[in-house]
């Protein structure tokens, strides 16, 4: 097997757009509508490129897969095969099945090998099923129109019967050098009123410059409707009605001035025995008509029919008019939408390139460099401007003074070009949410089959875009949350019903941009969380206290599903169950310097919310300096820096705090927690120093100032990993260059303000004792004395 | 190519350690293997005893550069230092040994080395040669090297009399061994 990383991410890619368009199948299907046949035409498109794609590479069982399922979707489009849920079943193993091929060749030592062969026997059976089919449910077609028609356009056309449209026929007329673009418009508003069978060939022609088709199509609505539709001159709708064929002319359509009520285009009877041909023959003069009364310098009579073949095949455009040609010559019966739809995909896969991201984060890096150069130039730049002003004092040219401020002109210049390049790397990055949304609507919908409930996912802003790092560490929390919400939080349809909640369980997804972060929120309408309940857990489980729990508010009780070793052990209990490895998805999330909280109310469901950076790559830091140290903290998570007479601190039994705006805010002293030397010794703060500054950072809803000496500015930096090894090192999220070629340490907030309330032990993981519960309590002054500080910890 | 003569010189090759100029090399340059399964190491001395890394798990050996301190990790972890914009971590290795730190001379090098694909900077008090052993001259640790010391060590081989201490840069660059202790536990879990 020679399968490269290339083919991988392809066929991921297939096998998802595949298992997207299935889904999208069911919810018409669900929803009591039809499906979109253009749907099945891409479902069977994604298998035949996926087929086609690990031949290509070799990988065998994919390519036999693949081809088996071909088949299956080849019926099921044409109709031979009913689709059906079980048949909508099958296909959706069929996607988990091709994860595991592909998990499979990425891995090829691990796991045991899929089992294809079951599934393969069921794909049989579904094609053994028997056929029903009313064969003369088109009789009272006319031969000269199923005579051209292909065998899925067949199907098509009894589809829209069986589904009791009333079939229409359009005839149109259309400029030969304009004919794709006409014809798209055209198809483009008859699809809001119906499916597009196929286009039917036309005789002669009215001009050299125009060509006549007739479009084939099933609609439940009247004429007067779709000619309102269609709204375009020269247009004619005819309806080919049921029994014998009858041709009810049509009130062909009316421009905007409506000149006259429609001249009847009567005689269209005709049926002359020979092929549509005739037809169009006979319709002709009544398009001729309409055109002439509106003014729309139609077509000049029937003369000239037999260049059509040799005129369309000299225009540029492709499908359209080449079978327009075709058929006003010979007639001959291609599937014209299958050539459409392929040009179409062809074209969007040349748009995109697949990049690996660490060629990106090379990128970036060497952006990050030449910001470096570019500092360093500065430099040079203003050391020469003190030496020409000293040579200026000394009485010396200015011409090289004119150089100068031309260099530093240019260097201004490429500042900008520098920051446009920075941000177009950054916008290859960003990678819409939608991946991950679509494989959690598979999770929804796999577990709402497994746990027999009726779940609808409702998906918004699935558009939004974040830094691709950031969209794949995200999977897995969000999954874990759902899974959470709908084993736990949405009930039996039996239960909903008895609560007067309507049977279906609605999970709803949404995303939007808030300024510089993106929002996801994540809500249920199951039964939700009482907090009373997980208060009282956290007292028996000694994460709180019990006159702490006393005074807890209901938003922090809930907050407390977070509390690592909270949820495991609860996982049996009656307890709602929701927060089985909360802890895991709030770590998760954090270490994306991301925020997450719980809103529940019982019986009415629960809502998680996320918020993200929309990059990890690149972010505004805060420059500060401690002990001689220089560090940046995110700004994102900084709410701002104040000034702090150190009269002001007061401390709560040995935990220093300071009050601002009526809120207590413990401190923690970076040089302390950092153990970073005692270059401002700071046993007791009022002795030593009168003002400090003090950061407010926060998280979720703690906030904690950290106490620092020096605090040197704002600066977009590139952040760097800093290694396995050093990745370890609690409150430290990354490294980053200032420009001067030093190498500056990046502060985890999350981490830092988890130890500042909840104790270190707490944030090893070791039993974080009653701690705990400062994590959530920085809305009460009073509480913050108990356990608001970080002191006690062995520093 | 492999003339009578050529496997003669080999064969000393092979005894001594020592490569042996050829004709060939006087034409082409001094470039030869002379045995394939010679291993070749980079040597280094630290408080006057000479180790040895495979030359291959050696990217490059650069002066010292700065370096940032770390907070809440070992002392043998001198900080993070950038060294043509690729960011690592560097260790000085008299301390990682027990030897006592590394004295910054003219002579300090930082031996730029790749471990699980990541590169690390490793500083020694002075770089020596790059020599060449044959495997049957490795002989495995000995018994009652002070145990933790032991675990660095991956072999001993001789080189003109003198011991090389061939180190494990696995046991070395142990990751674990990066933090103070008391917070070992918490990320490397989630990891």
């Amino acid at each position: 097997m020679s399968e490269s990383p290339e083919f991988v991410s392809e066929a991921q890619e297939i096998i998802e757009t595949f298992s997207r368009q299935l889904l999208e199948i069911e919810g018409q299907l669900r929803d009591g509508d039809d499906y979109d046949p253009d749907l099945l035409n891409g479902a069977f498109r994604s298998v035949h490129t996926l087929k086609g794609l690990s031949s290509l590479s070799g990988v065998n069982e994919i390519v036999d897969l693949s081809h088996k399922l071909e088949n299956t979707l080849d019926a099921l489009r044409l109709g031979k095969l009913p689709l059906n849920q079980s048949a909508l079943d099958l296909l959706f193993e069929s996607v988990d099945l091709f994860g595991r091929l592909l998990a499979g060749v990425v891995e090829p030592d691990g796991g045991q090998p899929v089992e294809v062969d079951s599934f393969l026997a069921k794909l049989a059976k579904l094609a053994e099923a028997p056929e029903e089919q009313a064969e003369d449910a088109l009789s009272w077609l006319d031969d000269s129109i199923l005579g051209v028609l292909t065998e899925y356009e067949e199907h098509r056309l009894r589809e829209n019967v069986r589904l009791g449209r009333a079939i229409y026929r359009i005839h149109a007329s259309f400029d030969l050098l304009a004919i794709d673009v006409g014809i798209e418009a055209l198809k483009a508003k008859l699809k809001n009123y119906g499916e597009v069978i196929t286009y039917l060939p036309s005789a002669d022609l009215a001009a050299d410059d125009r060509i006549e088709l007739g479009i084939l199509m099933g609609s439940k609505h009247s004429i007067p409707e779709l000619a309102d539709g269609i709204a375009e001159e020269g247009v004619a709708v005819e309806a080919l009605a049921t029994g014998e064929r009858f041709v009810i002319p049509a009130p062909s359509e009316a421009p905007e001035p409506l000149p006259e009520p429609e001249p009847e285009p009567a005689p269209t009877t005709s049926s002359s025995g020979t092929r549509v041909e005739a037809i169009d023959d006979d319709d002709f003069p009544d398009d001729e008509d309409d055109g002439s009364s509106s003014g729309s310098a139609p077509d000049s009579g029937g003369s000239a029919s037999a260049p059509a073949g040799g005129d369309s095949g000299g225009a540029s455009s492709a499908g359209g008019d080449g079978r327009g040609g075709d058929r006003g010559g010979s007639v001959s019966s291609e599937p014209p939408m299958d050539d459409g739809g392929d040009q179409v995909s062809l074209k969007s896969l040349s748009q995109t390139v697949r990049v690996d991201l660490r060629r990106l984060d090379h990128l970036m890096n060497l952006v990050g460099e030449l910001a470096l150069v570019h500092a360093n130039l500065t430099n040079i730049g203003d050391r020469m401007q003190r030496t020409q002003l000293a040579n200026h004092i000394g009485g010396l040219s200015s011409t090289s003074g004119e150089h100068l401020r031309e260099f530093q002109d240019q260097l201004r210049v490429m500042n900008r070009r520098l920051s446009l390049l920075q941000q177009g790397i950054l916008e290859v990055r960003m990678v819409p949410l939608g991946q991950v949304f679509d494989k959690l609507a598979r999770v929804v919908r796999k577990l709402g089959r497994e746990s027999q409930k009726d779940i609808r996912l409702a998906i918004s802003g699935a558009e939004t875009e974040l830094d691709k790092l950031i969209v794949e560490e995200l999977s897995d929390p969000l999954m874990h949350m759902i899974r959470n919400a709908i084993d736990h939080g949405i009930e039996l349809p039996a239960e909903r019903v008895a609560v007067g909640k309507p049977r279906a369980g609605k999970i709803s997804l949404s995303a939007f941009q808030k300024g510089n972060r993106v929002v996801i929120e994540l809500t249920d309408d199951g039964r939700g969380m009482d907090w009373r309940i997980i208060r009282d857990k956290a007292v028996k489980r000694g994460f709180v206290s019990a006159e702490e729990s006393s005074d807890i508010t209901p938003g922090q009780a809930i907050n407390l599903i977070f509390t690592p070793g909270f949820s495991t052990r609860d996982k049996a209990t009656e307890l709602s169950g929701r927060g089985v490895g909360m802890d895991v998805v709030k770590t998760n999330i954090s270490r994306l310097s991301g925020m997450i909280d719980v809103a529940s109310e019982p019986g009415r469901g629960s809502r998680f919310r996320i918020t993200l950076p929309v990059t990890l790559a690149i972010i505004q830091a805060l420059v500060i300096e401690t002990s001689g140290q220089t560090f940046c903290i995110p700004l994102n998570s900084v709410l701002e820096s104040i000034m702090v007479q150190s009269d002001e601190i007061q401390t709560i039994e040995g935990h220093e705090v300071v009050s601002v705006r009526g809120r207590t805010l413990p401190l923690i002293h970076l040089s302390k927690v950092f153990e970073l030397g005692e270059e401002n010794p700071i046993r007791d703060p009022r002795s030593n120093y009168d003002r400090l500054y003090v950061v407010v950072v926060g998280l979720a809803q703690h906030r904690v100032g950290l106490v620092v000496d020096e605090l040197l500015g704002q600066q977009d930096v590139v952040i760097k990993p800093i290694g396995r090894a050093l990745r370890q090192v609690p409150g430290i999220a990354g490294a980053t260059e200032l420009g001067d070629n030093r190498t500056v340490l990046l502060l985890d907030v999350a981490t830092l303000v988890g130890e500042a309330v909840g104790g270190v032990e707490a944030a090893v993981g070791s039993g974080g004792g009653r701690e705990g519960i400062g994590v959530f309590s920085n809305h009460d002054v009073g509480r913050e004395k108990e356990h608001g500080g970080w002191g006690d910890h062995g520093f | 190519m492999a003339s009578n003569d050529d496997d003669l010189w080999q064969a000393l090759g092979a005894i001594t350690g020592e490569q042996v100029a050829t004709e060939a090399d006087y034409e082409h340059g001094y470039k030869r293997e002379m045995r394939s399964d010679l291993l070749r190491y980079v040597t280094f001395m630290i408080s006057g005893e000479i180790y040895g890394l495979p030359i291959e798990q050696i990217v490059e050996i650069s002066t010292v550069f700065p370096t940032t301190p770390v907070p809440r990790t070992s002392e043998f972890v001198i900080g993070i230092g950038n060294m043509r914009g690729s960011v690592m971590p560097v260790i000085d290795l008299g301390v990682r040994l027990n030897l006592g730190a590394v004295e910054r001379k003219r002579e300090t090098r930082v031996l730029i080395v790749r471990h699980q694909d990541e590169p690390h900077g490793i500083v020694v008090e002075r770089v020596l040669e790059v020599i060449s052993l044959p495997p049957e001259d490795m002989e495995s640790t000995p018994g009652g090297i002070g145990s933790t010391r032991a675990d660095f060590i991956l072999g001993l081989g001789r080189h003109r009399r003198r011991l090389i201490i061939i180190l494990d840069l696995g046991t070395v660059l142990a990751e674990r061994d990066f933090l103070v202790g008391r917070y070992r536990r918490e990320r490397g879990v989630a990891q």
